[in-house]
């Protein structure tokens, strides 16, 4: 089992919160209130070694925190030592965007870690025109139309080197694809690491496996008192 | 040396040769080593410091050896190596044989390895230690070592009490010659002011006042024979025309008057009583002098003898200046900080050690060391403000600039050398945020700039807003720790409670920070 933790950051009500439980819980709920500090969410997902085809369980440790202003001191406590960065936007919000730019900026500057995996995330898909499966309820609501093109935030994207893609927390369109791509990329930079540390222990079967021979008193010793 | 050599010698020889030749100084004559020089030095130009310095067992090219140091030092203690028993090494006790060598240690006269009496000491002719007049043996390391001043750096030996004669000769000299002028000084002026009250009253006598006065001066002091110097005494200038010779009524030297060189002044009679009050004039204080134009020609080294202690007397009894007072608060909070740090860093190590062996550290240490902490930190804010109020000092001239600016210089210094420390304890106190190191360093060299620069109000807004923020984030984090115990996601409670820690860590750092600022 690896473990890897995972920020979420962006501006408020871009939808994080959403995100996250639509990964853990698959669920997704209309009215949902803002996040308050950050909370802290796991959810274990399976991936295969591209070469040997075994699966490998990948834990994310998910810190999703709040995108009020108010909270943004706490962040850095968070992005500290993370693997992955979920960085969150809205399709329907300008400014959630630049906003989105700024915590790129700061996660590469205050993060001195070069496997950390940026991913860009636009949210709210649901909202957006170009879907083509959506019901004909939405398409009267004319106000919350796409205002931030794809083609704007892939290019930022490729320009700093992250990952990106556009999801719906709401229809779960592309949640799940995101999780597994941040699993199987981590995998592909730790497994050299992963290899070198098997190496050296060589014999054992499962380095990555923890051990779970707590050391307690042996029951058959007849002098212990727990027989 | 083979620079000196071929620099000091342009003859051909001398050039293939500068590698083992060594050429005096003084008379250009080549040696072939140190050793044959010196001598040299020592005896043929009488360079020696002592006369017993040089060793006897050093050839001095057949010149000038006493018959004195043709004596060897004594031997009749020395032991005789046994023909029918291996001798051993007193100190090794290893066999004695040709490759290993077979010699006594002239001090104790034992039986030693070459290699185990090899420590040189000076000893005189009765095989004594004896630093003024020994010369070099190699002893054994018993001997070496017992002699009297030895420590593991090397011998010391108290010279204070020579020094000290030295100095009282000459400071006796000066405390004398101060005595005598300052007895002419008291006898000069009663006596001219007796004069001047004898004649005061009457312009026709001034003529004839100003004869006895000058009279009275030439009996006081013995006058040098002007004829006889053409030049002045003190800066040696010729005397001319223009130039005119005068006589220092203390010591009666010639000297001349040039205003550049100050080599004499003609001091009004009032100043110099006002100068040297303690002096026991008798009718200074009894008589009007204020319209008497009585001056005294006194050369400069005769103010500096008589007047400069008084200056310096009186320099130290005024009050001091502000950047001086300041500077005597903050040295003595650096004195308290220094005493304290000892302190403070053993039991750091202690705590560390602890740690280094997983072993809890003792609860009461931790307080005692954030306790101790505190304090410091408060001793360096005041430091730092003390510091800032010197700098803030307006210097009245241009020492008291350089003063300030060496003070400055030293403090910030200071601060750099001891405030270092200090860093090192978040992760003493708190084991459990080691991989946030990082981080924590940049939080405390902030925290180090917050000691040195007093928060500004906003920052103490955003601290405290942080602070909330914290609290808030530390009571929901609490809560789902709880729960997370509650659904046995024991992984989730390790995740959960390092985060805490580190949070933790975070409040604490601010509120450091903060100090007396902080609300919560």
């Amino acid at each position: 089992m690896l473990q890897f933790k995972l920020v979420l950051l962006g501006d408020s009500s871009v939808g994080k919160s959403s995100i996250v439980h639509r990964f853990v819980k698959d669920s997704f709920d209309e009215l949902r209130e803002s996040t308050i500090g950050a909370a802290f969410l796991a959810q274990t997902i399976k991936i295969k070694d591209t070469e040997t085809q075994e699966d490998i369980d990948i834990k994310f440790e998910i810190w999703d925190t709040a995108g009020q202003e108010r909270y943004k001191s706490l962040a850095p406590m968070y992005y500290r030592n993370a693997n992955a960065a979920l960085v969150v936007y809205d399709l329907t919000q300008k400014n959630s965007l630049s906003k989105a730019m700024s915590w790129v900026d700061e996660l590469k500057s205050k993060v001195g870690d070069e496997d950390l995996v940026i991913y860009l995330v636009g949210n709210k898909l649901d909202l957006c025109d170009n879907v083509e499966n959506r019901g004909g309820k939405e398409q009267e609501e004319e106000e919350n139309k796409r205002v931030v093109t794809t083609q704007e935030a892939d290019s930022y994207a490729k320009d700093q080197g992250l990952l990106f893609a556009e999801i719906s927390a709401k229809t779960g369109q592309g949640v799940k694809e995101v999780f597994q791509t941040i699993g199987e990329k981590l995998y592909e930079i730790k497994k050299p690491e992963l290899l070198a540390k098997k190496n050296r222990e060589y014999g054992r079967n499962s380095s990555e496996a923890v051990d779970i021979n707590i050391q307690r008193p042996n029951t058959n010793d007849p002098t212990s008192c727990c027989s | 040396m083979s620079t000196v050599g071929s620099a000091n010698s342009s003859s051909r020889t001398s050039i293939v040769n500068a590698f083992d030749l060594i050429v005096c100084p003084i008379c250009s004559k080549e040696f072939h080593n140190l050793q044959n020089l010196n001598n040299h030095l020592d005896v043929d130009h009488n360079l020696a410091d002592h006369a017993n310095t040089t060793s006897p067992s050093i050839p001095t090219n057949g010149l000038g050896e006493t018959p004195k140091k043709k004596r060897g030092i004594k031997r009749s203690h020395w032991k005789t190596p046994r023909r029918d028993k291996d001798n051993l090494c007193h100190d090794c006790g290893g066999t004695l044989t040709k490759p290993t060598g077979m010699v006594n240690c002239p001090k104790c006269g034992e039986l030693y390895c070459k290699r185990h009496c090899k420590n040189i000491m000076k000893l005189n002719l009765d095989a004594e230690y004896d630093v003024n007049n020994g010369s070099w043996y190699n002893c054994c390391y018993a001997c070496f070592s017992s002699r009297p001043g030895y420590n593991d750096f090397g011998a010391s030996v108290d010279l204070t009490f020579k020094f000290e004669k030295l100095r009282s000769s000459k400071s006796e000299d000066k405390r004398l010659r101060l005595l005598q002028l300052e007895n002419r000084l008291v006898r000069l002026i009663d006596g001219i002011i007796s004069i001047y009250e004898n004649y005061k009253g009457s312009l026709l006598m001034q003529f004839r006042m100003n004869t006895a006065i000058f009279n009275f001066e030439c009996s006081v002091a013995p006058w040098k024979d002007d004829l006889a110097t053409t030049e002045c005494n003190i800066c040696g200038q010729k005397f001319t025309v223009l130039l005119r010779k005068h006589h220092c009524r203390l010591c009666g030297n010639v000297v001349c008057d040039d205003e550049s060189t100050n080599c004499s002044t003609n001091i009004p009679i009032t100043s110099l009583i006002q100068q040297a009050q303690n002096l026991p004039f008798q009718k200074a204080n009894a008589t009007d002098l204020s319209d008497a134009d009585l001056k005294l020609r006194i050369c400069r080294q005769c103010i500096e003898t008589v007047f400069i202690g008084r200056k310096f007397a009186l320099d130290i009894q005024a009050a001091k200046s502000a950047i001086l007072q300041k500077y005597e608060s903050i040295s003595n909070l650096s004195g308290a900080i220094v005493a304290s740090l000892p302190e403070f860093m053993s039991l750091l190590r202690k705590i560390e050690g602890n740690k280094e062996e997983n072993e809890l550290s003792n609860e009461n240490d931790l307080r005692n060391l954030s306790k101790l902490r505190e304090k410091l930190l408060k001793l360096f804010a005041t430091y730092s403000t003390l510091n800032r109020q010197i700098n803030a000092c307006y210097p009245k001239n241009n020492s008291e600039r350089r003063i300030q600016e060496a003070i400055q210089i030293t403090a910030s210094q200071f601060i750099n050398d001891n405030v270092l420390p200090l860093k090192a304890i978040p992760s003493a106190l708190n084991p459990a945020a080691y991989d946030a190191r990082q981080d924590q360093n940049f939080g405390e060299s902030k925290k180090l700039s917050s000691v040195l620069n007093k928060l500004t109000i906003k920052e103490v807004k955003e601290y405290r807003e942080e602070l909330m923020v914290l609290k808030e984030q530390i009571f929901i984090l609490e809560e789902s720790l709880t729960n997370a115990k509650i659904q046995r996601k024991f992984d989730e409670v390790t995740i959960l409670h390092t985060n805490l820690k580190e949070l933790n860590d975070r409040v604490k750092e601010i509120q450091d920070m903060l100090g007396d600022e902080g609300f919560l």
